[in-house]
């Protein structure tokens, strides 16, 4: 799918590695984010998009999205909203505290075509998390890129993510705008969902492409309202969550029509998937 | 504000575009500009529904306001936006608060003034219309999600049964 072969673990992809956890942060009500570094001397590789399985003995996996933008420091951050089993008694855990790694694992953000394009990131709620690597990666390679925007979407001002980050990302090159579904009277921004701060950007439609991340309905209105304004269908990528188990297209679990979210995506062109996302007992 | 400027303006709403220019500049002379500080209110639900804007610069939050339940802020709209489709499609009275969020310029546009433009020029009246029914689509749309409540109520919850 995208011209950037995604990196497959090196060590055995069954065998969870163990990873410490080097500092934790309160991000929003319900999520954390946990920045992890390897006991072993690895240094963790991984493409923006790319996922984990998390595992917890005595609990379980949870596939987490890599949410940190650089490898350099030889940590890898994910920001985890607690929902279940594994995920709440992650939440539970220390600095200090190990927990195993498998991955990384899926298709990473198409990045290798964005050279030369405008990109326009549509987000909502924890899905900013699964874009922050490539973000980061944009903001890094600034000058490679045309216009770089981000509408980012929360039910409420309380539940935007990496708001301490907002100021360096808008210094750096990336124009902002954000809303809300409920905003108090001390909030001055926008008010209302995603898809109605959707503009053409200034250049050309067909040089735009768009990444969008966050409920899977809202994805679909973003596409939808994308292919309204006039961009090209084939240049809206989305990102896509089902159960995992193996991560590695062996058990079905994840499977989605005939795709396999864990290998086959989890990040796909919008075509590839348009018609299952419309499927109501997928 | 310029004429030729307040015109530009204009040009760039949604709901204008594809007008003459004959009907641009009718639809300029017949504007007003306003400034409001912040948290200003512009009108009130309830009001008589007689003018639509456009917003210069700010922006406008739209409040449903009931006693025992406070304001609750539903929308907002922005520069380049038009603001006050009920005077135009013939409702007598306003239904929401308007209130500036910051300092906000905008234009008004008398009613009938507008209504009167549509019937001299149904040319001019086809395109505005259908701007205005685009415009309040993309709103329905969006309310529409708004009710699904895309995020759910997990973040309230979830870390409460630690
Ligand atoms: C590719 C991929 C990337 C992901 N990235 C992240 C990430 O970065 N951060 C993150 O927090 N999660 C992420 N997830 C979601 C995470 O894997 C699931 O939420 C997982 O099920 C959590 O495991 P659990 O054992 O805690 O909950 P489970 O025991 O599996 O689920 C418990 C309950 O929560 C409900 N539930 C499950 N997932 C969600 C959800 N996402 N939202 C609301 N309710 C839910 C289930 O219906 C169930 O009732 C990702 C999933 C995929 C497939
Ligand atoms: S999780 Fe096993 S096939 Fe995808």
């Amino acid at each position: 799918m995208n011209a950037t072969p995604a990196p497959m673990p090196a060590v055995n992809p069954w065998l969870p590695r163990m990873f410490r956890i080097a500092e934790i942060i309160a991000e929003i009500p319900s999520v954390r984010t946990f920045r992890l570094a390897p006991e072993s001397d690895e240094t963790p590789d991984f493409l923006p998009g790319q996922f984990n399985m998390v595992y917890l003995p005595g609990y379980g996996e949870a596939a987490i999205s890599i949410s940190s933008g650089s490898h350099e420091l030889r940590q890898m951050d994910h920001t985890i909203r607690a929902v279940g089993d594994v995920t709440k008694a992650i939440m539970r855990l220390g600095p200090g505290d190990q927990v195993g790694i498998r991955g990384p694992f899926g298709n990473p953000w198409p990045v290798a075509r964005l050279r030369g394009k405008d990109v326009l990131l549509v987000a909502g709620g924890i899905g900013l998390a699964p874009l922050r690597p490539v973000i980061e990666y944009l903001l890094q390679n600034r000058r490679e890129f045309g216009e770089l925007k981000l509408i980012y979407g929360a039910k409420t001002p309380e539940e935007l993510l990496y708001q301490r980050q907002f100021p360096a990302w808008a210094i750096a090159g990336l124009e902002m705008e954000v809303t809300v579904d409920r905003g108090t009277s001390a909030w001055k921004g926008h008010i209302g969902v995603v898809t109605e701060l959707m503009r053409p950007l200034h250049g050309a439609k067909g040089k735009t492409t768009i990444l969008t991340c966050g409920p899977e309905i809202m994805m679909r209105f973003v596409a939808r309202e994308a292919i309204n304004l006039g961009y090209d269908a084939g240049e809206i990528y989305v990102s896509l969550e089902r159960n995992m188990k193996c991560a590695m297209g062996m058990c079905g679990v994840c499977q989605f029509g005939r795709e396999f979210i864990c290998k086959d995506g989890p990040i796909f062109p919008f075509p590839r998937v348009a018609s299952l996302m419309q499927l109501e007992d997928l | 504000m310029s004429d030729s400027e307040l015109i530009e303006v204009i040009r760039r709403v949604d709901c204008f575009q594809g007008i003459s220019e004959e009907d641009l500049q009718t639809v300029a002379a017949m504007g007003h500009v306003v400034e409001y500080d912040k948290s200003a209110t512009i009108f009130r639900e309830g009001d008589a529904a007689v003018t639509s804007y456009v917003v210069i610069s700010g922006t406008v939050s739209l409040e449903i306001c009931a006693p025992g339940f406070g304001c609750r802020r539903i929308s907002t709209v922005r520069e380049g936006e038009f603001l006050g489709w009920s005077p135009v499609l013939d409702n007598l009275h306003l239904t929401v608060t308007g209130r500036t969020v910051e300092p906000t310029r905008l234009v008004e546009l008398p009613k009938q003034e507008l209504l009167a433009l549509c019937e001299r020029s149904p040319r001019f009246g086809y395109s505005f219309m259908r701007g205005i029914a685009q415009t309040l689509a993309r709103r329905l749309n969006a309310a529409r999600m708004q009710l699904l409540n895309l995020f759910g109520d997990e973040a309230e919850s979830s870390l409460g049964s630690d």
